[in-house]
């Protein structure tokens, strides 16, 4: 279960100057749940993700999950934490540029301290119909089939908590579908907890539960 | 983590062929020039090792080693047989070897002397210095044994007979008076590899009327003396009984106390290239520093990417370091083998031009550079880290 309560994420900017980036109520989302997250530009969606994800330390508040107060760990055991627990989709697909589209989902489930043999990467892999692209490099990948592959990527580690932060933005109405599919078939799946965030209504009306960010001035 | 800081390196050369090269270039120019000079001054060293004493005409010390010793430029003159023989009677001595010059054959200097050559043992060193591998040493007049090179070069064999000229140059005045070669010597990597070795009576024969003439049982003169003295104590003892005889026709010197004054010159050079060298190390230590920080700020997305992933900032940090590590220990090893290699095509030209044989095995001085650099460059790097540390990486993601 996912505990958020009072968040307050406040960033410094110049002369004495703070910019609130999240002004969030308290929620709590049970596992096996899947929410939407909606809200303009600049209500925080990403900052949101990023606290959750224990990139960001918010001003204020608290963040706990499946019991662990995230917003009380050290820089290196929230990596620890977000290594085995979190499963992160972003707006752009961000592969390694360097590392094989397999060797990209290796490293993923490598960092969460799970095992991913070829066979389990060429399996997921066909899942999303991409069977044959284990050994090509992201340069030779169209947009839609590099977000699939970021989509195994996140889901290879097995997570606890799957983010998903526009997901579909920069994709075209065809592999929007195809993302979105992918992602709520595998929470149904696996019984993860899935946040995910978009400005579009077709996303958000997907998704029962939705929590909806406001756009606040400091 | 090293297989990926490899990769990160490896499948990206344009990225960082140019940093590499970088690298590379401001190792090499250092590892060549201190190869040359330490080379060069180990190729002296092992010239001037079988002379630990010579005697000659009175004159420039330095014309009388580069006459003896290098085999090159004229003898300044010669001295009486009897400087010899007063040398041998001094009893301080273990060993004392006339040394004749005046004629060449194809360029390719004589040095007229006695069979003891071939036992004479260079100090320090168990074995004989000058051996023959084919044929066998002079035993009699009008026989000849040929320096390495010497048979290389001109194509000699054992058996052949030659004739001698006057002078040093190729195409000296003929003596009416033939050679022949009944050995050739082991490769001594100094300037009698390109000797011939004969008999002193043979000089003093060819030379009637040169000056160096003797005739029956008269003996000739000389051009130097080869001597051993018993210890250092005798050493010391010769030379101080030869400043004491101000009148007498010849000097004697310690050719090593020549070659230290030689040193000085050329180490003012080497110091001014070992400057510069170490100018150019340390302006590519900071371009390096730089280059590797740019890299750092334009990979951030790669770095928040991991840090998304569950790599702590440590971690991200240990790689970068990794790669940096990867990149310059990869330049400095091949900047070593470009400023080696340089060096070795250098010996190699330096060798046919000049009697010295540059010693081409590396020096423990040339490892110097890739370890500053890969050391200072390591080192250095953790700057960049440090800057990027404190870069928020949510923005990249």
């Amino acid at each position: 279960m996912l505990v958020v309560e009072d968040l307050i994420c406040e960033y410094p900017e110049g002369e004495g100057r703070t910019v609130r980036g999240l002004t969030l109520p308290s929620f709590r989302l049970q596992d096996g749940e899947a929410w939407g997250v909606e809200g303009p530009s600049g209500s925080g969606k990403t900052t949101l993700f990023h606290c959750l994800a224990g990139l960001l330390s918010p001003t204020r508040g608290r963040i706990a999950i499946d019991g662990v107060e995230l917003t009380g760990l050290t820089e290196p055991e929230r990596a620890q934490w977000r290594g085995a627990n979190l499963g992160y989709v972003f707006q752009e697909p961000k592969l390694l540029p360097f590392l094989t589209v397999a060797e990209n989902i290796r490293l993923s489930a490598r960092l969460a301290g799970k095992e991913a043999s070829a066979r389990r990467i060429r399996d997921l892999l066909a899942e999303v119909d991409l069977p044959d692209c284990g050994d090509r490099f992201p340069r030779q990948l169209s947009g839609g089939e590099r977000q699939r592959v970021a989509f195994i990527r996140a889901i290879v580690r097995e997570p606890r908590l799957l983010l998903a932060d526009e997901p579909t933005a920069s994709l075209d109405v065809r592999n929007s579908r195809r993302i979105l599919d992918l992602l709520l078939a595998y929470q149904a799946r696996s019984g993860c907890m899935l946040l995910c965030a978009s400005h579009d209504p077709a996303v958000q009306e997907r998704f029962a539960r939705k929590l909806e960010l406001r756009k606040e001035e400091a | 983590m090293l297989r990926l800081a490899f990769l990160s390196l490896w499948r990206r050369p344009l990225r960082y062929g140019l940093l590499l090269l970088l690298t590379a270039v401001a190792c090499a120019l250092p590892v060549f020039v201190i190869q040359l000079a330490g080379g060069l001054y180990q190729g002296l060293n092992r010239a001037a090792a079988p002379f630990p004493i010579l005697a000659g005409a009175k004159g420039s010390p330095y014309q009388l080693v580069l006459n003896t010793v290098f085999l090159r430029d004229r003898p300044i003159g010669n001295i009486p047989y009897g400087e010899v023989e007063t040398l041998r009677q001094s009893g301080k001595a273990s060993q004392v070897l006339p040394l004749a010059f005046g004629d060449s054959y194809r360029g390719f200097r004589l040095c007229g002397t006695e069979k003891e050559i071939f036992s004479y043992e260079v100090p320090g060193e168990p074995h004989p210095w000058l051996v023959p591998v084919q044929g066998r040493s002079f035993a009699g007049p009008g026989e000849a044994v040929l320096g390495a090179e010497t048979a290389k070069l001109t194509g000699l064999k054992v058996g052949d007979v030659f004739q001698s000229s006057h002078g040093f140059i190729a195409k000296g005045k003929a003596h009416n008076h033939p050679y022949r070669v009944v050995g050739i010597l082991a490769p001594v990597q100094g300037p009698y590899d390109k000797a011939i070795l004969v008999p002193l009576e043979d000089i003093w024969e060819a030379h009637g009327g040169h000056g160096t003439v003797g005739h029956g049982d008269e003996k000739g003169d000389v051009t130097a003396v080869l001597v051993r003295p018993k210890g250092y104590g005798e050493a010391m003892q010769l030379l101080a009984a030869w400043q004491r005889k101000k009148g007498g026709p010849s000097q004697l010197l310690f050719p090593a106390q020549s070659l230290i004054a030689l040193y000085g010159m050329v180490g003012q050079s080497r110091q001014f290239w070992m400057m510069i060298s170490l100018g150019l190390l340390g302006a590519a230590v900071l371009v390096t520093l730089l280059a590797l920080y740019w890299d750092g700020t334009s990979r951030m997305e790669e770095w928040a990417l991991l840090r998304a992933l569950g790599a702590s900032r440590r971690r991200t940090q240990a790689l970068l370091l990794l790669e940096q590590f990867l990149l310059l220990l990869l330049g400095s090893t091949l900047g070593w083998l470009l400023g080696w290699g340089g060096s070795l095509l250098a010996a190699a030209g330096i060798g046919q031009q000049a009697a010295v044989q540059m010693s081409r095995a590396p020096l423990w001085q040339g490892f110097l550079a890739p370890l500053l650099l890969l050391g200072a460059g390591t080192l250095g790097g953790v700057v960049p880290l440090w800057l990027l540390r404190k870069k928020d990486i949510a923005p990249y993601l």
